[in-house]
C-alpha cells in the first residue's frame, strides 16, 4: 500500500515540478527572443529608411555603428551579423565572421520561415533572426542576432534546483501523508474484519443478530446464521424425534 | 456483495490517496509561483526596457526633427500597438522633466502619480546596459527609462507589467495540473489494482462464496483452493460453522440408516417422521464434500492488466502529436498531397493491426500468449526507438509499421490469454478487465504524450514510449506461463473469400457495417486521431491541448459506455443506441459548422466520445442478432471475423479521407463533411432498420 503512495505521490509532484521547469523555461525563452527580437526590428527599421532613401543594403555606413551599439547596451547578445539571401555576410560585430558563410542552419531557418522570425540553436550559441525587406517586398537579406545560452542556462539550473528541492521536500510530505492516510484506511478494514473474527469466535456471537449485524457483511452474516440456525435446529428436532422412536 | 465493498475500499483507498495529490499539488503551485516571481520578474522588466529602449528611440528622432516632447504626435497610438504586441504591459506613460503624464496608454497603477513624481526616480541616472530593475507599484512592476537628449532630460518612459503576468503563468499550467491529478486518480486505481487489488479480490471473493452458498443452504465444503488472503481467518470461520451444519447433518443421517437396519413392521412411526424430514432437509440444503462451485483463477487472470496498460499508455502516448511529427518529417513524394502523407503512417498502422491479426492470433496460440506478448512489446519498443531517430516520413513509415505488428501481436495475445483464463461464466468479467486497462490507458496517455511532446519535444516522447513497451516486458514476465495450443491455433479459421463477398451483398451485415460501425470508425480516426491533433496547433494552441481534448474522448468513453450497456437490454434499444450515437457523434463533428475556436473542437470531442460510446457496445450485440442467419450458416467465427475486419479498414481509410478533405476543403470543414456524413448515416441506419425490422405476427381474433 505504501508503495502505491509513494508511486503516485511521486508522478504527480515529479510531473508537476516537470511542469513547472519546463514552464519557467519556455517563459524565459520566449521572453528572451521577444526581446531580441524588439532590437532586432528596430535594427531593420533603420534599414529600412536607408533602403528607402535608395542606398544600397551593401552599402548603409551607419549600419556598423548601429549594431555595434547594440551589442554594447544588451548584455545578452553576443553579436549581430547581417548577411545576404545567400548567406554571405555583409555585416557583422565579430571581424572574424565576415569572411566566412553564415551557417546552413541559419540560411535553412531564414528561408523555411519567410516572413516570420526565425530561430536556431547551435551548442550553445543561438540566435534569433528577421528577414529584411526592400520597399518592393523583396527578401534582400536576413538579421542574425547572436546571443549565449550559458547565461540563461545557469539561470535555469539554478531555477531547475530549487524546484526540484521544493518538489522533493513536498513528494516526502505528500508520500508521508498518503502512506499514514492509506495505514489507517486498512486499519479499519483490519479492524472491520477482527470485528466479524470475534463475533463468530464467541460461541454466543453467531446467535446474536444484533452484534452480528453490526460489523463488516453484517447482512449477509446475519442470513448466512440465520440459515445455519436453521438447518441445526431442524437436525436436532430430527434428532429427538429419532431418540423419541427409539424410546418408545 | 464483494464487489461493492472491494469497490467501496478501492474508493476510500484512492480517495486519500488523491487528498495527499491534491494537496501537494497546490503547495506546489503556491511555491513554484514564488520562484517563477523572483526568476521571471528580472527578466520581464529587461524586455519591458528593450521595448522602451526602441520607443525612447521613436522619441528622440521625433525631437531631433524639432517636435517639441510636449506636442508629440501619434504617441498614444505608438504605445497602443506596443501593448498590443506586449499583451503583458498594463501600462504605459511618457512624462515631463517634474514627473507629470503627458502621455498614457492603459490602466495607470494605484500610487503612479507619487512614484513619477518622486525625486529618487526623477533623478535617476541612465543606465548603460539594459538591465532589469523594476519596482512594484500598486499591482504592476514599473520599469522606468529616463529619455535623454544632450541638452538635457525631457521626461521619462514608464512601463508597467502587470503582476498578474505570473498568476497566468501558473494558471495556464493549470489545465496540465488537472490532467496530472485526472491520471494520477487512473494511476492510482491500476496500481491498487496491480499491487493489492488480486489478493484482496480474491480473498473477498472467496468469502463472498462461503457467505451465498450458506444463504442459500449449501453447507457442502468446497473442493477448490482456500484463499491465504487477510480474509482468511474468518472465512475458516465461516467454513468451520456449515463444516458443524454438514457434520451434524451426516452424523443424523448415520444414526437414521442404522435405525432403519431393524424390519419395517418394527419401525417406529416417529423414526419414519425423522426419515421423511431427512429427506426435506436434504431438498432444502446441501451437506458433504464436493460443492459444484467454480473454482476461476481471478488473479492469475488479473496478471494481464498491469502489462497491457503500460503497453497500450506506450502508444497511447503518441496520439496527441504523431501528425504534427508527421508534418516535421515530410518530404515530397510524386503523386501524393502532404495532407495525404501525413494521414499515411496512421492508416498503414491500423491496416496492419486489421489484416494481421488472425495471422498473430494464429501465431499466439502456437507459440503461448506470454511469449508472443514478449515479442510484440520488444517488437514495438524498437519500432518507438526507431520512430524516435526517424530522418523523414518515408523511414518513419517502415517504423510505424513496425509498431503496428508488435501491438497487434500484444493485442491478439492479451485477448488470448483472456480467453484461455476465463469460462463462459467469468468471461464478460475477463473482457471488461481487458478493455478497462485499454481505456485507462486511452485516458492517461494522449493528455500526457501532448504534455511530454510540447516540452521534452516529440522524438524524446517517442523514447519515453519504448521504455514503457520496455516495462511492459517485464510486466508481461510476471505472467503465468501458458501453454502452447496447437488445437485451438487449428480451430482458429480466417473468413475465406467467398465469406466475405457473401457478407459483402449482405444488406442485413452491410447495414450494420457499412452504415454504422465503419462510419464511426472513420469518425474515430479520422476526426480525433487526424484533424484534431492537426488542427489545434494549426490554430496556435498546443499539442498538450490536443492530448487534453483527446483525454475527454476517453473519460466519455469511461463514464458514458457501462450506462449505455446497461440501456442495450432488446435489440431494439440496440438499434436506437446505435443510430442516436451516430447522430450524437455526427453532430459533434459539425459543430464546427458555427465556430472554429479550441472550445468547439472539446464540445465537438465530448460529443463524439459520448456518441461513440452508446453505439460501440450496441453494435457487435447487434451482430449476431442482424446475421443470425450468417452465423447460423457460415459460423460466429467468420462473421464477426469480417464484420472486425470491415470495421478497422474503416479505422485505416478513416485519416486518409481525412487527408483528403483538408487538401480540398480545409481543416474545419473536414470536420463538417465527415461530421454530416456521420449523421446521414445514422439517419439512414435508423430507418433502415425501422423499415427492415421484423414485426409481431397477428393472430387471429378469438
Amino acid at each position: 500500500m505504501i508503495a502505491v503512495a509513494v508511486i503516485v505521490c511521486l508522478f504527480a509532484v515529479g510531473m508537476a515540478a516537470f511542469l513547472n521547469y519546463f514552464k519557467y523555461r519556455s517563459t524565459v525563452d520566449r521572453i528572451v527572443k521577444a526581446r531580441l527580437a524588439v532590437v532586432g526590428l528596430s535594427i531593420e527599421n533603420s534599414i529600412q529608411a536607408s533602403l528607402a532613401l535608395g542606398l544600397s543594403f551593401s552599402d548603409l555606413g551607419m549600419l556598423q555603428g548601429l549594431i555595434d551599439r547594440e551589442t554594447a547596451t544588451h548584455e545578452l547578445i553576443q553579436g549581430i551579423d547581417i548577411f545576404d539571401t545567400d548567406g554571405k555576410p555583409l555585416y557583422s560585430t565579430d571581424r572574424m565572421r565576415a569572411g566566412r558563410s553564415v551557417s546552413a542552419a541559419w540560411l535553412n531557418a531564414a528561408r523555411r520561415t519567410k516572413d516570420a522570425n526565425w530561430f536556431v540553436q547551435e551548442g550553445a550559441e543561438s540566435a534569433v533572426g528577421i528577414s529584411i525587406k526592400n520597399n518592393f517586398g523583396l527578401t534582400v537579406g536576413h538579421l542574425a542576432l547572436r546571443y549565449s545560452h550559458d547565461k540563461i542556462d545557469v539561470a535555469a539550473r539554478e531555477v531547475g534546483q530549487h524546484l526540484a528541492l521544493m518538489a522533493m521536500l513536498i513528494f516526502i510530505g505528500a508520500a508521508l501523508l498518503a502512506s499514514i492516510a492509506l495505514v489507517l484506511v486498512m486499519r479499519t478494514v483490519e479492524r472491520d474484519m477482527r470485528q466479524v473474527e470475534a463475533v463468530l469466535s464467541n460461541p454466543e456471537g453467531p446467535r446474536n443478530p444484533a452484534v452480528l449485524g453490526r460489523g463488516l457483511f453484517g447482512p449477509a452474516l446475519v442470513r448466512f446464521f440465520e440459515n445455519v440456525r436453521t438447518a441445526e435446529l431442524q437436525i436436532a428436532a430430527l434428532r429427538a424425534k429419532l431418540s423419541r422412536g427409539a424410546q418408545s | 456483495m464483494s464487489e461493492l465493498y472491494l469497490r467501496r475500499i478501492y474508493w476510500r483507498l484512492t480517495g486519500v490517496v488523491m487528498i495527499a495529490v491534491v494537496i501537494a499539488l497546490v503547495v506546489n503551485s503556491f511555491f513554484s509561483h514564488r520562484a517563477f516571481e523572483q526568476a521571471l520578474v528580472p527578466e520581464m522588466a529587461r524586455k519591458a526596457a528593450t521595448v522602451g529602449a526602441s520607443v525612447r528611440g521613436l522619441v528622440l528622432k521625433a525631437h531631433e526633427n524639432g517636435i517639441e516632447f510636449r506636442s508629440l504626435y501619434g504617441v498614444d497610438q505608438t504605445l497602443d500597438e506596443v501593448r498590443e504586441e506586449n499583451p503583458d504591459f498594463a501600462f504605459l506613460a511618457l512624462t515631463d522633466p517634474q514627473g507629470a503624464i503627458l502621455y498614457q496608454r492603459g490602466s495607470a497603477p494605484s500610487g503612479i502619480e507619487q512614484y513619477t513624481h518622486d525625486p529618487n526616480v526623477l533623478q535617476a541616472p541612465e543606465a548603460t546596459e539594459i538591465a532589469g530593475r523594476a519596482v512594484r507599484i500598486g499591482n504592476q512592476y514599473i520599469v522606468s527609462l529616463p529619455v535623454e537628449v544632450p541638452s538635457g532630460r525631457l521626461g521619462q518612459l514608464h512601463i508597467g507589467v502587470a503582476v498578474g503576468f505570473v498568476d497566468n503563468i501558473v494558471l495556464e499550467m493549470l489545465l496540465d495540473v488537472m490532467v496530472v491529478l485526472v491520471v494520477a486518480l487512473f494511476f492510482t486505481l491500476e496500481l491498487l489494482n496491480f499491487i493489492a487489488g488480486a489478493r484482496l479480490e480474491a480473498g473477498l471473493r472467496s468469502l463472498a462464496g462461503v457467505l451465498e452458498r450458506g444463504r442459500t443452504g449449501d453447507f457442502s465444503a468446497p473442493t477448490g483452493e482456500r484463499s491465504h488472503s487477510e480474509f482468511g481467518s474468518v472465512l475458516r470461520l465461516l467454513e468451520a460453522a456449515a463444516a458443524r451444519v454438514s457434520a451434524g447433518f451426516l452424523a443424523l443421517t448415520r444414526d437414521i440408516e442404522a435405525a432403519r437396519r431393524v424390519p419395517a413392521h418394527e419401525r417406529r412411526d416417529a423414526l419414519n417422521a425423522a426419515h421423511a424430514g431427512l429427506s426435506k432437509l436434504r431438498e432444502r440444503y446441501r451437506f458433504g464434500s464436493g460443492s459444484s462451485t467454480e473454482t476461476v483463477d481471478d488473479g492469475r487472470l488479473a496478471r494481464v492488466r498491469a502489462p497491457l496498460f503500460a503497453f497500450i499508455l506506450a502508444e497511447e502516448l503518441t496520439r496527441s502529436f504523431l501528425p504534427s511529427y508527421v508534418k516535421d518529417l515530410l518530404v515530397p513524394i510524386p503523386g501524393v498531397s502532404a495532407e495525404i502523407i501525413v494521414g499515411l503512417p496512421i492508416a498503414l498502422f491500423m491496416l496492419i493491426v486489421a489484416l494481421g491479426q488472425p495471422y498473430f492470433g494464429l501465431y499466439s496460440e502456437r507459440v503461448g500468449h506470454r511469449r508472443t506478448m514478449t515479442l510484440g512489446a520488444a517488437i514495438a519498443a524498437a519500432g518507438f526507438l526507431a520512430t524516435a531517430m526517424a530522418n523523414n516520413v518515408l523511414d518513419l513509415l517502415l517504423w510505424r509499421g513496425v509498431c503496428a505488428v508488435g501491438y497487434g501481436f500484444v493485442f491478439v495475445a492479451a485477448q488470448g490469454f483472456v480467453l484461455s483464463n476465463t469460462t463462459i461464466a467469468n468471461r464478460a468479467r475477463g473482457f471488461a478487465l481487458f478493455v478497462g486497462a485499454i481505456m485507462v490507458a486511452t485516458v492517461c496517455g494522449p493528455s500526457i504524450g501532448g504534455i511530454l511532446a510540447d516540452n521534452i519535444g516529440e522524438r524524446l516522447t517517442f523514447a519515453i514510449s519504448a521504455m514503457l513497451a520496455v516495462i511492459s516486458i517485464f510486466a508481461i514476465q510476471m505472467m503465468p506461463e501458458d501453454r502452447k495450443s496447437d488445437e485451438h491455433a487449428a480451430k482458429i479459421k480466417r473468413p475465406s473469400l467467398r465469406q466475405i463477398g457473401s457478407l459483402l451483398i449482405n444488406h442485413r451485415f452491410m447495414t450494420l457495417t457499412g452504415l454504422a460501425a465503419i462510419p464511426a470508425k472513420i469518425l474515430l480516426t479520422g476526426v480525433c486521431f487526424y484533424l484534431v491533433p492537426l488542427y489545434i496547433v494549426s490554430v496556435g494552441s498546443t499539442q498538450a491541448m490536443a492530448g487534453r481534448i483527446l483525454m475527454t474522448y476517453a473519460v466519455m468513453m469511461v463514464l458514458m459506455a457501462p450506462v449505455a450497456t446497461a440501456l442495450a437490454k432488446t435489440r431494439e434499444h440496440r438499434e436506437w443506441l446505435v443510430g442516436s450515437g451516430l447522430l450524437v457523434s455526427g453532430l459533434g463533428a459539425s459543430l464546427m459548422l458555427f465556430e472554429s475556436g479550441v472550445g468547439w473542437v472539446f464540445a465537438a470531442v465530448c460529443l463524439i466520445g459520448l456518441g461513440q460510446s452508446l453505439s460501440i457496445t450496441a453494435q457487435s450485440a447487434l451482430v449476431s442478432e442482424h446475421c443470425d442467419q450468417e452465423i447460423a450458416s457460415m459460423g460466429d467465427q467468420a462473421v464477426y471475423g469480417v464484420y472486425r475486419l470491415l470495421e478497422r479498414l474503416g479505422n485505416a481509410s478513416g485519416p486518409l479521407l481525412a487527408g483528403a478533405l483538408v487538401m480540398f476543403t480545409g481543416y474545419q470543414r473536414s470536420f463538417i463533411v465527415i461530421g454530416l456524413l456521420t449523421l446521414a448515416c445514422g439517419a439512414i441506419f435508423l430507418i433502415a432498420t425501422r423499415w427492415s425490422r421484423p414485426r409481431p405476427a397477428l393472430a387471429p381474433v378469438g
